[in-house]
């Protein structure tokens, strides 16, 4: 007996909507959101038009910069020319919404936003203000020091300088094998040996 | 417990009488003993140890044992296995009391080193 489902699936007589499948594509869609509210338009002429794309973009027409044009990478329509705002030019100690970015929600964002996160450039100086050459120098010198000291004190031949040594005399062999090498028979060189049980 | 690090020490703080692990024994082998000592027998031959291709670092007093050892695995090879356990364990053996009997000779050396140093302070 087979389920009803699977029964349906056999009496069909289409089971593959190429439709359904196709009607999937395209970009990623929300209700009530839509693309051409949001794209730029058009850099303004004329005043009224500067002052519309103010308008959209939420700000004061006074502060609104359109940007030059012949700056191809930042140029995009109306967008505003915002200047450089970095990360380091925003108060920490404000309520920030994104407390990491230091960004507000729906605070209009610099379209090079990118270049001047808070782990990238910063144009305040104040990192430029620790560096000194001979701090750099140091940061060398206290790895470089230690391991020339470490090295140091470990190729220090000298047979009584501090360092592990085992309670036990070399190896004993019957046969010179040093004074033989590398071409002599070690059998001309025999050594005597002596063990501790006693005759 | 603590000989490595005293040995340690005492190597670089009192170097004279501090034995060098480097060399052999420095005084008379036979000084010291009641009867004289036995000489350290070599059981396996030159021959034999050219047949079996012993390295010079395996030529010492225990590669009697280990050509057995060898011999051993190579007539139950390719499952030699634990059927050569006994062969091994003997020369593991042979090669323990070998450095049984080199820590005992640095002992004789540092006890004679300190003898000779109490004696020259006497004289």
């Amino acid at each position: 007996m087979l389920a009803p489902r699977l029964q349906k699936a056999i009496n069909a007589s289409r089971s593959f909507h190429l439709a359904r499948v196709m009607s999937m594509r395209g970009p990623l869609t929300f209700d009530g959101w839509y693309p051409r509210d949001h794209k730029p338009s058009a850099p303004p002429t004329n005043e009224a038009e500067r002052r519309a794309a103010a308008v959209k973009y939420g700000l004061r027409p006074e502060d609104y910069h359109s940007m030059d044009k012949d700056d191809v990478v930042k140029f995009a329509g109306d967008y505003p020319d915002l200047g450089i705002i970095t990360y380091d030019h925003k108060d920490p100690y404000e309520a920030w919404t994104d407390r990491q970015n230091r960004r507000n929600w729906g605070e209009l964002v610099p379209i090079d936003m990118m270049r001047y996160r808070g782990d990238r450039l910063t144009f305040t100086g104040l990192e430029a203000e620790d560096y000194t050459t001979w701090g750099s120098i140091v940061m060398c010198l206290r790895v470089l020091v230690p391991m020339a000291l470490i090295a140091w004190y470990f190729c220090n031949d000298d047979p009584n300088a501090l360092r592990w040594r085992n309670p036990a005399m070399p190896k004993q062999y019957p046969y010179d094998f040093y004074r033989a090498y590398p071409f002599d028979d070690p059998r001309k060189y025999p050594i005597v040996n002596y063990s501790f049980d006693l005759e | 417990m603590g000989t490595k690090l005293s040995v340690s020490l005492e190597g670089a703080n009192s170097p004279e009488t501090a034995p060098r692990v480097d060399r052999p024994p420095t005084f008379d082998p036979q000084y010291g003993f009641e009867r004289p000592r036995k000489v350290r027998e070599m059981k396996a031959t030159w021959e034999e140890m050219e047949q079996w291709k012993l390295k010079p670092g395996q030529r010492d007093y225990c590669a009697h044992h280990l050509i057995s050892l060898m011999k051993c695995q190579t007539q139950n090879a390719p499952f030699a296995g634990h059927a050569c356990d006994g062969e091994r364990g003997a020369w593991d053996k042979c090669e323990y009391d070998d450095h049984i009997m080199r820590i005992k000779e640095f002992e004789r050396e540092r006890r004679l080193l300190q003898r000779q140093a109490r004696k020259e302070q006497t004289a």
